[in-house]
């Protein structure tokens, strides 16, 4: 029984010695495991928090380098600091003593709380972002322009820029210098989606140059001669040339030549010149490739078979390539943004012209080819800015004290010289329809109804003019401040175009395309009725000649039938006798036979005043009333010119010019490209182009009044494709014959108007950068 | 009846060992974790090595002007799973380019630059050359050029990033519709040794270049 019993040892007093033993035992084991697992966690905790607050840190130190280059972007005078050169440690550093005497310019903003820092004296901006701030600083690199390299000022491009971000304790620094680059100033063609240089037609043998500087285009570049049409193999036709080029550069992605293609790679320090033939890419173009749907290859979209890639270049060329092709492996990827249309409004309504306000100059129906008008109609509003040449007035009337902005909501029609410095805005597009900016200099015998066009060889065959006449360009960056100083001559200005949708190079009228070279010839062909061929040659077309009509003019039927004589040759209007210019014609017979009946003839200044003042002006209105018939006088003479001047060396003592249509200048656009883009060595292709087609017949536009090798288009100064309208309806229809191009880069644009770079988007290009870390009195004292 | 004091042989025997075997299991539940935590701590402190490798590369090859032709090798995501340590196309070479703006253009010679360069080369090696897998070693191998772009070969000079690296490949994402399309990838597998065995800690990281070439 009693193992039943519980024993008196049992008792509660009795166990507690063991039960105390055991709980210390497991609460000491429980301490020990809950401080490991705590120790553990919180390292993993802290160590995470400190890497998520170093990212942060980091990330708003970029933020800092991002503000500073936007806003180096839109304001080229931005600086915050000085930066001083240490010649002994070779490095730049800040000059906190002389801060720049200028407002800051960054609006203050509630997202951002973004001021200059005044308080503590440092004249660092600053800026929050979430839980963290950054503060940078910004100042010029004084460094010297290099006069070896045309396409760039350096003593405006370099920038130091500074930024720190700081989240908590923890601060990160970068340091880093960036290259400011102006696509307008700086590259021949920039094109922020694929650049494509294929111009031209099937089964035509000339040459298309583009020369000097840099080509960007931001997805890739394709360069080759025209070998398929709709993306089927086609009879070879156009080729293109590059030469005296600095570099070709493709943002994201590759550089294509199509076909063995010349080029000549200009010489650099330690650098010869070079001249190549780039063989064919690796990577050839296909025929109907993979396209995401037939609207896609129609629209201009990379083929996948070459989207994004990069041919390589051959062993052979590499070294002499070296810094000269520059595909996507170099990281130089430019994206400007696009031009701020609602600041130059603003310019142009402070000092500015703005066409609209001029009662003078209402909005034209322009006609334009099928399907580039809304509503398929046959023209579009515009404004026609005619600055006028040296043989003709314009209509534009400048304000006295004009800040060198137009702006215009509506289409604009330009032409003309310019009489200074302009940048010519349209919310729309801006059409180019005649020679514009370069002008000459009428005291001198050989620059009388012209600037001296002189090739070498001829226009056709020769890169560029001669030395002489690209001398009169490059010496207008020492113009004094009266342009038209007649010992100091300006013959071009820094005009900017800017188009929100496109800008058009139209080739309709002779009349203004090829009025410089025509005009000669109508003096010429004037002379012959009353001189002998060979000696009105030499009077109204040579330098030496000396511009008289030299006949006795004393019988005034006789001389009235030799105007007529003429006017049969070159009507103002066409061939048939009921039309109202038939009088016209007797009107001004009768006058030069009135003003000249004597056995003298005619002095020189005597004959230009009439040319100038009557003839030509007639024939001018002839046209505009007789764009469609092939008998106006305006197409004869165009013909009379081609008689005289194709196939002919170029010679420099004469007024004879190949027909040239000269346009000089930054041409800036944002629209897309139109509706039918091939891809590739391709003629089915739309540039923006106007002119010499049967469709710009049937439009009543104008006639296709000459062929691509009877016509050079010389573009002086550069293109820039924004590519950032993409609501802009895509043009259909044909609407151009191609011309012989001309493309060559102004190397007076980096240092023509570098003050206000209003019309001028930037881009950047680091060059060198460095990550740092820092302490939070580094933050303080920045 | 007497009283009955203290407890018996047996009781103590029962408490001692319900005692040992409370203490036993506690002592196994505390080592475990202890293992665990050591394991763990280990794992981690593999991964910090690692983590501080890639910063030093990160920031290196942030700090980079252009990579060399070729490298690193290109690879779709797919790919770069069988991209193998021991290829000899394993490498990533890139210039970082310092600017001397003390050097006015006019002083420049016509072969001159104001410019120098470093070209910098991240490169693997077999711990035991014998042997026919690693681990390997990371190397750093830098190459100066002059202001005339010429290799100033006498500073050549290489040093050692880490040691013990099982796997770590470089290269370039071969898909255009990735964000990352021409980031350099890296992806490393590093093996911590510890007294209780192997710590495995793998990493994938993606650089974008932020300077340049020169022009």
């Amino acid at each position: 029984m009693n193992s039943f019993c519980p024993p008196a040892s049992t008792t509660a007093s009795g166990r507690k010695g063991s039960a105390i033993v055991i709980a210390l035992g497991l609460g000491f084991v429980l301490l020990i495991v809950i401080a490991s697992l705590r120790s553990f966690t919180s390292y993993r905790v802290q160590n995470t928090i400190m890497e998520n607050r170093n990212l942060k840190a980091l990330a708003l130190a970029e933020a800092g380098i991002s503000f500073a280059m936007t806003e180096l972007s839109l304001n080229s005078s931005f600086r915050t600091h000085k930066v001083k050169i240490d010649s002994a440690q070779k490095q730049l550093v800040w000059d906190n003593d002389n801060l720049p005497e200028w407002q800051p310019s960054i609006a203050n903003d509630s997202d951002f709380s973004f001021a200059q820092q005044n308080t503590s004296g440092k004249g660092s901006y600053q800026g929050t972002l979430g839980d963290g701030q950054f503060r940078f600083r910004v100042g010029l690199v004084e460094y010297e322009d290099d006069e070896r390299t045309k396409n760039i000022d350096e003593s405006k491009c370099f920038f130091k820029i500074d930024s720190m971000g700081r989240v908590g304790d923890t601060m990160r620094s970068i340091s880093c210098v960036a290259q400011r680059r102006f696509p307008g100033r700086e590259f021949l063609m920039f094109d922020m989606e694929f650049l494509s240089i294929v111009y031209g037609e099937p089964g035509q043998n000339n040459v298309n140059k583009f020369s000097t500087g840099n080509l960007y285009g931001h997805n890739g570049v394709e360069i080759g001669q025209i070998l398929m049409d709709g993306h089927s193999p086609c009879t070879p036709g156009t080729k293109q040339e590059l030469f005296d080029m600095h570099s070709i550069i493709s943002g994201a992605g590759g550089i294509f030549f199509w076909q063995p293609t010349k080029v000549t790679f200009r010489a650099r320090p330690g650098m010869p010149e070079e001249t190549v033939t780039m063989p064919q890419s690796n990577i050839p173009f296909p025929q109907h490739g993979t396209y995401s749907s037939g609207e896609g290859e129609k629209y201009g979209e990379v083929p996948e078979e070459i989207r994004g890639k990069t041919p390589t270049i051959p062993d052979t060329l590499k070294e002499k390539l070296k810094g000269r092709l520059l595909d996507k492996n170099s990281q130089i990827s430019l994206s400007p943004g696009e031009p701020r249309f609602g600041d130059l409004k603003k310019q142009a309504q402070n000092g500015g012209y703005i066409p609209e306000n001029d009662g003078s100059n209402p909005a034209q129906a322009y006609k334009v080819p099928a399907g580039w008008a809304p509503s398929s109609g046959n023209s579009v509003d515009a404004r026609i800015l005619d600055f006028g040449t040296g043989l003709r007035k314009g209509n534009v009337t400048l304000p006295a004290n004009f800040n060198g902005v137009i702006y215009s909501d509506t289409n604009l029609v330009i032409k003309g010289n310019p009489p200074r410095d302009v940048n010519i805005v349209s919310k729309k597009s801006v059409f180019v329809a005649g020679d514009f900016n370069q002008r000459n200099n009428k005291s001198k015998k050989e620059e009388k109804y012209s600037f001296p066009q002189d090739y070498e060889q001829n226009a056709l065959l020769s890169d560029d003019y001669k030395e002489n006449s690209r001398k009169l360009l490059t010496d207008d960056l020492n113009a004094g401040t009266n342009p038209d100083d007649p010992g100091n001559y300006k013959h071009h200005f820094a005009a900017k175009v800017i188009a929100n949708e496109r800008v058009v190079y139209d080739y309709r009228s002779p009349a203004d395309c090829f009025e410089n070279e025509m005009y000669p010839v109508m003096k010429f062909a004037l002379a012959k009725e009353f001189m002998p061929a060979a000696d009105a040659e030499t009077s109204m077309l040579t330098h030496a000649g000396d511009g008289k009509i030299t006949a006795d003019l004393s019988d005034k039927e006789a001389t009235k039938n030799k105007i007529a004589s003429y006017f049969e040759k070159f009507p103002l209007a066409d061939e048939r006798d009921d039309v109202p210019e038939k009088a016209q014609e007797q009107t001004i017979a009768q006058k030069f036979a009135d003003k000249f009946n004597t056995a003298d003839g005619v002095s020189e200044a005597d004959f230009e005043k009439f040319c100038n003042e009557e003839l030509w002006p007639a024939h001018r209105a002839g046209y505009e009333a007789y764009v469609l018939s092939e008998n106006n006088g305006v197409y004869k003479l165009f013909n009379k010119l081609l008689e005289k001047v194709e196939g002919k060396p170029d010679k420099d003592d004469d007024y004879l010019y190949f027909p040239e249509m000269t346009t000089n200048g930054i041409f800036q656009s944002c629209g897309v490209r139109s509706n039918i883009f091939y891809m590739g060595p391709d003629y089915s292709k739309r540039y923006d182009e106007i002119g010499r087609s049967p469709s710009c017949q049937a439009a009543g536009v104008g006639r296709p009044y000459c062929t691509m090798e009877q016509m050079v288009h010389r573009l002086y100064g550069s293109e820039v494709r924004y590519a950032t309208n993409k609501t802009l309806a895509r043009i259909t229809g044909p609407s151009y014959r191609p011309p012989t191009r001309r493309k060559l880069y102004d190397p007076t644009l980096p240092s023509l108007d570098i003050g206000d770079a209003s019309g001028d988007m930037a881009a950047f290009v680091i060059l060198t950068w460095k990550d740092l870390r820092a302490a939070p009195d580094e933050f303080t004292n920045f | 009846m007497r009283r009955r004091e203290g407890v018996t042989l047996i009781e103590i025997m029962m408490a001692v060992i319900v005692l040992a075997l409370l203490l036993t299991a506690l002592y196994h539940t505390f080592s475990s974790s202890r293992r665990q935590a050591q394991a763990v701590m280990q794992a981690h402190q593999t991964n910090d090595e690692l983590q501080r490798l890639f910063d030093k590369i990160t920031d290196d090859i942030r700090e980079s002007n252009f990579l060399l032709e070729g490298t690193p090798p290109k690879a779709s995501l797919a790919q770069s799973t069988d991209l193998r340590t021991d290829d000899p196309a394993n490498y990533i070479s890139f210039h970082k380019v310092t600017y001397d703006f003390s050097i006015q253009p006019k002083s420049l010679a016509d072969n001159q630059y104001n410019y120098t360069q470093l070209r910098v080369t991240y490169k693997l090696e077999k711990v035991d050359p014998d042997q026919a897998t690693g681990p390997y070693i990371l190397w750093r191998e830098t190459l100066p050029f002059d202001d005339r772009r010429q290799e100033v070969t006498a500073q050549r000079a290489r040093k050692v990033m880490m040691e013990n690296i099982d796997e770590l490949v470089f290269f370039k994402l071969n898909e255009p519709n990735l964000p990352h399309h021409d980031s350099v990838c890296i992806r490393a597998r590093l093996t911590g040794r510890g007294k209780d065995g192997k710590y495995d800690s793998t990493l994938l990281t993606s650089i974008r270049q932020r300077g340049a070439e020169p022009q």
